[in-house]
């Protein structure tokens, strides 16, 4: 399906980077804290969050993400790295915990 | 309707491309139940303007007794926001406003003008809903001002700038569960008069039920752009859609064009599944003049805020297209 050239021109361009919800809480906390996703891979993921929130490097996180969707997703990750992103939020890398990688693996051999 | 070339549309496409104006942003919901630093039940219908380099959401939020108060989100790019630790309004406790703002204030609109930024919502108690008006200079403190309509009125939206030496005003007074939008005009903002009906709801169409404003009018070249609700009733409950028309600058109870197909639908999963299901609907647009880019912001099913784009143009052409052409 393809939409008309007028309907396309028509349409603001839209924010160019990904920007899936995600929700994180700490190890062995209930507490829920927000954010989006910036940067993912079967290896790690980023996420920005509100510096006041924010965890540290190598705390380690349970990430939600499509939270708001019908098939949430969980994500074990230890943080690696965070940076100021604006005034508002930090910029958190994770590298990935869960063993996503090989289960794709054994996924694609089956 | 575009075909694909076998004939065929398959949902999952449609679902993919979207047939709306508004273009949903991917990191929606931008504001949910999640990122409400106190307790509450639910977040929705903000409002929505730039202040001091910033974007600011004044977000309706139920509290745990089921009443809506007010609270602050900041954004620096308009899409990510941190709501702020305790709410900056909450219904009055004493004084002329309290017995009428008993169970909650609802639905904020933002309208700048001179300097001050007015906010018209809606002030609920028994005795039904009515609108009252609020000004801050600094969205710390918020002074109220007047109490401006009788029950049963609601959507309330102050116009930007006075017509014909008078304050501008959309509202929407109920009859029965039905209600139209109409305009009322004043000298001094506390008292409002002169009513008369602007549009009405449409037989056979989307917003069939009842209409309101949602954002405060935009000025336009063209006149007075306004986004506004509409409600279709179903056998398994309203559905809230959003639509846009356009209205003469001078004389703004005259229409000169309305969409005849809604700029959004409930369609994604955060716009289906909630509190109250199949609902989109705002209280606020932010129109970017450098790239004449409107942002909305817009409630999904009463449980969250979210934020779809569109040229300013596209909604323009949009209020004076007669049938669907996309």
């Amino acid at each position: 399906m393809t939409l008309s050239k007028s309907l396309m021109s028509r349409r603001a361009d839209a924010p160019t980077e990904p920007a899936s919800r995600v929700t994180w809480t700490r190890h062995q906390s209930d507490t829920c804290h927000p954010g989006w996703i910036s940067d993912e891979a079967p290896s790690g993921i980023a996420f920005v969050t509100p510096t006041r929130e924010r965890p540290e490097p190598g705390d380690q996180l349970m990430l939600t993400v499509g939270a708001s969707g019908p098939v949430p997703q969980q994500r074990a990750v230890t943080v690696v790295h965070t940076s100021p992103y604006d005034r508002l939020f930090t910029l958190v890398g994770c590298r990935e915990e869960s063993g996503r990688v090989e289960d794709r693996n054994l996924n694609t051999r089956a | 309707m575009t075909v694909v070339a076998n004939g065929y549309v398959t949902r999952s496409k449609m679902r993919r491309v979207g047939r709306d104006v508004i273009h949903r942003w991917e990191g929606n919901p931008i504001v949910s139940l999640e990122d409400i630093p106190f307790g509450c039940n639910t977040v929705f219908n903000a409002a929505a303007v730039k202040f001091a380099g910033q974007y600011l959401l004044l977000v309706r939020v139920e509290d745990q007794q089921g009443r809506s108060i007010f609270a602050l989100a900041r954004s620096d790019d308009g899409y990510r926001f941190v709501v702020e630790n305790e709410p900056v309004m909450t219904p009055a406790e004493e004084g002329e406003f309290a017995i009428y703002e008993a169970c909650g204030i609802e639905d904020p609109r933002i309208t700048p003008m001179d300097g001050t930024y007015y906010v018209m919502y809606t002030a609920y108690s028994h005795y039904g809903p009515r609108l009252a008006l609020a000004k801050t200079d600094d969205f710390v403190s918020f002074e109220r001002i007047a109490l401006i309509s009788e029950p049963v009125n609601k959507d309330g939206a102050l116009f930007p700038r006075k017509v014909n030496d008078s304050y501008v005003r959309f509202d929407r007074p109920n009859v029965g569960s039905s209600g139209n939008i109409w305009i009322s005009y004043s000298d001094d903002l506390v008292h409002w008069g002169r009513s008369e009906v602007a549009m009405t709801t449409r037989d056979d169409h989307w917003d069939c039920a009842r209409i309101g404003a949602s954002a405060p009018p935009i000025e336009t070249a063209h006149g007075w752009l306004e986004i506004y609700h509409g409600v279709k009733e179903t056998a398994a409950g309203p559905i809230y859609r959003l639509g846009v028309a356009m209205l003469e600058l001078e004389n703004p109870a005259h229409v000169l064009g309305r969409a005849a197909i809604p700029i959004l639908t409930p369609r994604e999963y955060y716009e289906r599944v909630g509190d109250i299901p199949n609902v989109v609907f705002s209280c606020g647009a932010i129109l970017e003049e450098a790239t004449q880019e409107v942002k909305m912001y817009y409630g999904a099913a009463d449980t969250c805020i979210c934020v779809g784009t569109a040229k300013l143009d596209a909604l323009i052409e949009r209020c004076f297209e007669q049938e669907e052409s996309a």
